[in-house]
């Protein structure tokens, strides 16, 4: 018993001393030769979320690149991990791309739990590229590079409502969250930018059954619009009872909020005339980075029904990791990536003219989102219709 | 008052939704006893079906099929997971419920998505013009009409039919039902059925309005809970207005009141009110309480702890890779707020589903104060611990009240009003990484310290706990879970113990929020939601909450744990499947260990060890030493007119009695005629609407059962009551120790070994129990535990012992060993005796005094032959012997 007493106290005492020595990481780079191995954390499948077009984008890009010859002869490897809607699992996803040092970068990212993941890959100096700003935190960290308006786009919304619908009263409708506050400030900005005064905001319990009851509030405060700040499944409801109720007022949702599936599913009537807000522009046809992206998707995946904005978002970030790779003089290693983006400056990235991460961008509060530019839609006859691009956040 | 009407027309159609979906729970309820929190995912399977089928039929076709589907889910249910836990613990039944949650959100995720559908309506739709140019969809009036219908519907059936008879009596008494030909197995299965097609039916009227998502079903669960509990789990009148009244003020909250996450305060604050209107004080009488789980031993050696502890550390700072340091790191950081558990639900049993809400409770001070105040780590957690105790104060209040199921829907309610308002309304806050002593404990990349510190705080929990369930303090908490009317009985404050359980669970589940919170710089409370809390408690379930270990072993299944880690080296860690599997995983693991893997494993290896090496002589308790205290002056029982009335009965009328010091008082008379009340009424367990209960001086009235047994009256009862949890020994101890002051916290570091007192084992020797002491309740036979019932009243040391039937059940050899033991403890001791038995010899032998009872009045009292020759008293209850007839010789 006393032999076993000390070796235990021994072994504990040994252990302490070893745990008082650094435990900094030691190599970082990829092989020089081998493939360059990428990683991802999105939502593929979840109860709340399931966006497995991100991983098919990515990849689709990917093999866009590997065809053409992969990044100064070296091919690209994609990992894919699902979050699935799990702090956990994002924390543990986040460790994995910082703890395996074969991945050089981060790309197509969509996280719920960036406050929870940003510290690790920022820890961990991993390049986080093209990433969806889906909370306040993914904007500031300083390991991630965003090239669209992320979660600040809220504020366009009162200005397309101003423009498009002539509205001047609006009530935003935000869901039971921790992003309800948030989204809450950018409507409130941007309504002020615009001219347009939030005459009520409704809170939506989670649990909602019937949306009639706060549609009925929005027309009792005089609203001519709603902003929704709400997710799919809440929009879907939202329409239904506008549609149920007889209502005349449109909305504005951001682009993350609907999808081509979800107006099909509301059909026409509920749709018609409504209007959405994007950080990218728009996967139609119409316009040169939609046409090239919907080439891609077809090319790869050809029975991908979901072309989508979040998809575009995955795709045009593994481009833009392969064009700054591919001008890195030297083996390209997380250092190297992420020193090669933190230098990007004034470069023509798709319809970003002057992309730059070599200083903050153009929102103080948001320093890592680099480009202002929203796209807005209307939905008519069932699809969307891309309309000008503006920056909501230009001096009037 | 337009604009008030005109919401609360809006509130009614969600309102009956809810109330529908309600309906289909309490029927369950009622018919089974299982409170089935799959419920609401039923009604999303039954949605899904009524979607599929409208894409090629008509939706009324589509919504019988929808309707039988979920039905069959129910019978599913029935047979697959509820019959092979039909003895297992309400809390094992709540988790298996979760369990077929999980496995329905699962499949229907792997075969659907999380993609929102938009499904027609089988009503007809459009607006209904009302007043000042509103209208209402005529849909949302015509789910009025059909929640009214369903509920006259249900109501007729169980009110009016056989069936309904049969299930209420089925439901009250398993046993007696089958003695009369019921067989309570096909009952619950057209309960689950019923149950089942109602949550079809709610969910294919639902989706049209709503839409079709996963995640709006199981949200609903709360509400509808609520409005189970307005009808008191019972009524389908009252569960439907429950369901209204929730949709009606959650509508006029939203519109009125500019508050963010007003209508969840709303909805919870109608559960508080309806569970406390509706709540229960002491169970009444022949309510022995729910089975609960098995209990651990609290026997620890530390040395092995240390041991475990040092192999851990070695384990992770010389073997582990970091991903499987992260996963032990995911695991323990749910481990230790599931601490908690065992303390509140093993120990005490108190059905609390709010343990991960405390967890972020004690998060949500200690960052906050962190963000104020540089304070050293180990402060933080103090400080995050202690922050949690009025919140796990109030959880105790409502304990006080309410119990099982009912215990559950609130500290869900809770769960939910706490996610709601606080955790997911609390911006992302950045904190400094702890550190202790100057040490960097950060794990954002190498998590090896910050483990190493929840180890260590984890090994001096489980230390603390093992200390708890061996002393004092754990053995009240024992008892109130077992039995609360026998515990009150033994002097032990039920209200107290639960208190007392809830503020230690909550300090426990705090400093294991705080670990949480302080894992990341940025800190979220995004962990602490409701379906996230429930599965924790799932996982310790399996693992066993009345096991230290159980909720050590349970949540390494946990998402991102080492379960996890297992899976993506074996496999792969892409896995979309895995929540279906890991819910199939619990529910055959919760089938095959009710009550945990721990139990099973600690059954599995005693016997082992038992065939190895042969059991030596059980190791009993030696005697105490110390000499009897010196007799004291004992106070006689005195009741003046005492009176009761229970409805529009009588059961007592002016009852006044005398018990001396030193004597026996017999009390007869035929079944029903009050006695047992009597004994009610004196030891505080029925307050009488007239007269007075005294002990020498002292008014008994105000006070409470469990202070009467202090004051100096001791009880037995006729159906005995004993703590099946605890041994013959702890038994009796825990009523001799009943005037010891009892301290939790001193207990958790240093249990204090009481030994019984003189008169215990005075007791205990005349009714030859040494060779059971060791033993626990459910191993002894009938007789053998009267005798310990007996026991235990006499350990007390009480003034007054009143015995309620003790020779029921004992041979002729321990009827006289008991006549001898009452006479010896009025003689020596000086106790006062109140006797209720129906050996009339006994009682005429052993007896100074009788009083007789009939129809709640003294028909005749004084000299035991006296009584035994009154008129009234051979007319009511003795008879007169009579010439023995010809034939018989």
């Amino acid at each position: 018993m006393r032999k076993l007493c000390v070796f235990a106290v021994a072994s504990v005492g040994v252990l302490v001393l070893a745990g008082c020595g650094s435990t900094g990481g030691s190599d970082t780079g990829g092989d020089a030769t081998g493939p360059i191995e990428l990683f991802q954390l999105t939502e593929v499948q979840s109860a709340t979320t399931s966006l497995p077009m991100t991983e098919t984008s990515a990849k689709a890009a990917v093999a866009q690149i590997n065809a053409a010859g992969g990044i100064n002869g070296r091919k690209l490897v994609l990992t894919t991990c699902n979050e699935a809607g799990d702090p956990n699992t994002a924390i543990k996803c986040a460790q994995q791309a910082v703890q395996d040092q074969k991945f050089v970068a981060m790309v197509g990212g969509f996280s719920l739990f960036g406050p929870q993941v940003n510290p690790i890959t920022e820890a961990g100096k991993i390049a986080n590229i093209g990433l969806d700003a889906v909370t306040p935190n993914d904007g500031q960290s300083m390991a991630n590079f965003v090239f669209d308006l992320g979660v600040p786009g809220y504020s366009a919304m009162p200005a397309v409502a101003r423009k498009y619908l002539n509205a001047t009263k609006a009530a935003s409708f935000l869901l039971d969250s921790a992003a309800a506050a948030s989204i809450d400030s950018y409507f409130k900005s941007g309504a002020e930018r615009a001219g347009v005064q939030i005459v009520k905001t409704v809170n939506v319990p989670v649990d909602a059954v019937d949306y009639t009851q706060f549609v009925a509030q929005a027309e009792d405060a005089g609203a001519e619009v709603i902003l929704s700040g709400m997710s799919v499944n809440n929009n879907l409801a939202l329409w239904k009872a506008l549609e149920s109720s007889g209502s005349k007022l449109k909305t504005v949702m951001s682009d993350g909020g609907v999808s081509q599936s979800l107006i099909d599913q509301a059909g026409k009537n509920a749709t018609e005339g409504n209007y959405t807000v994007n950080g990218i522009p728009s996967t139609e046809a119409s316009n040169p980075t939609g046409k090239a992206y919907r080439e891609a998707m077809a090319a790869y995946a050809p029975d991908e029904k979901v072309i989508a904005g979040v998809g575009m978002r995955a795709w045009l970030s593994v481009h833009l990791f392969a064009e700054v790779a591919k001008k890195i003089d030297g083996p390209v290693t997380r250092e190297s990536v992420l020193r090669a983006m933190s230098a990007v400056s004034d470069m023509k990235f798709y319809w970003i003219d002057a992309l730059s991460f070599d200083k903050p961008g153009p929102l103080a509060e948001y320093p890592r989102i680099a480009s202002t530019l929203c796209f807005p839609s209307k939905i008519t006859d069932g699809k969307y219709q891309p309309l000008d691009a503006f920056d909501p956040f230009a001096r009037q | 008052m337009s604009d008030i009407l005109f919401y609360g027309l809006l509130g009614f159609g969600p309102g009956a939704v809810i109330g529908l979906l309600a309906l289909g729970l309490v029927v369950i309820y009622r018919g089974t006893g299982v409170l089935n929190l799959a419920h609401t995912s039923q009604a999303c399977l039954g949605a899904y079906v009524y979607y599929l089928a409208t894409l090629s039929w008509p939706p009324v076709p589509a919504l019988v099929l929808a309707v039988l589907s979920a039905a069959v889910s129910g019978v599913l249910v029935q047979l697959l997971v509820m019959r092979p836990l039909r003895t297992a613990s309400p809390l094992t039944k709540i988790i298996g419920a979760v369990g077929v949650l999980v496995v329905i959100q699962s499949a229907l995720l792997v075969g659907f998505g999380s993609e929102s559908r938009n499904v027609p309506s089988v009503l007809p739709t459009g607006p209904v013009p009302l007043w000042d140019g509103r209208s209402i969809g005529v849909d949302r009036l015509l789910l009025v009409v059909i929640g009214i219908v369903v509920t006259l519907g249900l109501w007729l059936l169980y009110k009016k039919t056989v069936f309904g008879a049969v299930v209420a009596a089925v439901a009250e008494n398993p046993l007696a039902g089958a003695a009369l030909g019921h067989d309570a197995g096909r009952i619950a299965l057209g309960n689950w059925f019923l149950g089942g097609a109602l949550a079809g039916l709610a969910g294919a009227l639902i989706a049209p309005i709503s839409g079709l998502s996963l995640v709006s079903f199981v949200s609903l669960l709360v509400p509808v809970l609520a409005a189970a509990l307005g009808g008191g789990l019972i009524s389908f009148p009252l569960t439907m207005v429950g369901g209204l009244a929730v949709g009606v003020a959650r509508a006029e909250a939203t519109a009125h009141i500019d508050l963010s996450g007003v209508g969840t305060m709303v909805t919870f604050a109608l559960l508080v009110i309806l569970m406390i209107v509706r709540g229960q004080a002491i169970p009444s009488r022949g309510f022995v309480g729910f089975r609960m789980p098995s209990l651990g031993t609290g026997r620890i050696r530390p040395p092995w702890v240390l041991v475990a502890v040092a192999v851990a550390l070695l384990l992770v700072w010389s073997v582990f890779t970091p991903a499987w340091n992260m996963a032990a790191l995911t695991s323990l950081l749910l481990a230790l707020p599931m601490l908690s558990v065992v303390v509140v639900t093993g120990y005490a049993g108190q059905l609390s589903l709010a343990q991960f809400a405390l967890a972020g409770v004690g998060a949500v001070v200690a960052v906050e104060v962190a963000v104020r105040i540089d304070l050293p780590f180990p402060v933080l957690l103090l400080v995050g611990g202690l922050g949690a105790l009025p919140v796990g104060y109030l959880l105790a209040l409502t304990a006080r009240r309410m119990r099982g199921a009912s215990l559950a829907i609130l500290t869900l309610g809770f769960n939910v009003l706490l996610f709601e308002t606080l955790f997911i309304r609390t911006d992302v806050v950045t904190v400094q990484s702890p550190t202790i002593f100057g040490v960097d404990l950060a794990a954002l990349i190498d998590p090896r310290r910050y483990l190493t510190l929840v180890i260590v705080i984890t090994a001096l929990f489980a230390l603390a706990i093992a200390n708890l369930r061996r002393s004092q303090s754990g053995r009240r908490l024992i008892a109130v879970r077992g039995n609360e009317r026998a515990a009150a009985s033994i002097g032990i404050s039920v209200n107290g113990a639960k208190t007392t359980a809830f503020l230690i669970s909550s300090f426990v589940a705090a400093v294991g929020g705080v670990l949480i919170a302080f894992r990341s710089t940025a800190v979220t409370y995004t962990n602490f939601a409701i379906l996230d809390s429930v599965n924790q408690l799932a996982w310790s379930v399996i693992g066993g909450v009345g096991f230290i270990a159980g909720p050590l072993i349970g949540t390494t299944l946990a998402g991102g744990g080492i379960a996890n880690q297992i899976i993506a080296a074996v496999y792969s860690d892409q896995f979309h499947w895995l929540p279906l599997l890991a819910g199939l995983i619990l529910l055959v693991m919760i089938i095959i260990n009710p009550d945990g893997f721990v139990a099973v494993a600690k059954e599995t290896t005693g016997h082992l060890r038992r065939r190895r090496r042969p059991v030596s002589a059980e190791v009993r308790p030696a005697p105490s030493r110390k000499a009897a205290p010196p007799p004291r002056a004992r106070r006689a029982l005195e009741l003046r007119g005492v009176g009761i009335t229970f409805g529009a009965v009588e059961v007592l009328r002016d009852v006044s009695l005398r018990v001396e010091p030193g004597t026996v008082h017999g009390l007869i008379g035929p079944n029903g005629a009050g006695k047992t009340t009597l004994l009610d009424v004196i030891s505080g367990f029925a307050r009488p609407q007239t007269g007075s209960v005294r002990l020498g001086d002292t008014a008994l009235d105000r006070l409470p059962a469990w202070r009467r047994s202090r004051s100096g009256i001791g009880r037995s009862f006729q159906s005995l009551e004993l703590f099946d949890d605890l041994t013959v020994y702890d038994n009796i101890r825990l009523a001799a120790e009943a005037d010891v002051r009892a301290n939790a916290l001193r207990d958790a570091v240093w249990p204090r070994n009481t030994e019984l007192s003189a008169v215990a084992w005075d007791a205990i020797r005349l009714l030859e129990l040494e060779d059971v002491l060791g033993s626990r309740i459910p191993e002894l036979s009938y007789g053998k535990r009267h005798l310990v019932a007996i026991a235990r009243a006499l350990a007390m040391d009480a003034d007054v012992i009143l015995l309620d039937e003790p020779a029921a059940g004992l041979d002729v050899h321990e009827t006289e060993e008991l006549r001898t033991l009452i006479r010896r403890l009025a003689d020596q001791h000086g106790v006062a005796i109140l006797l209720i038995e129906h050996d009339v010899d006994l009682v005429m032998s052993v007896s100074d005094t009788v009083t007789a009872l009939n129809f709640g009045r003294v028909i005749a009292g004084g000299a035991p032959q006296h009584v035994r020759t009154h008129p009234e008293v051979v007319a009511a209850y003795l008879g007169e012997e009579t010439a023995e007839p010809e034939n018989a010789r």
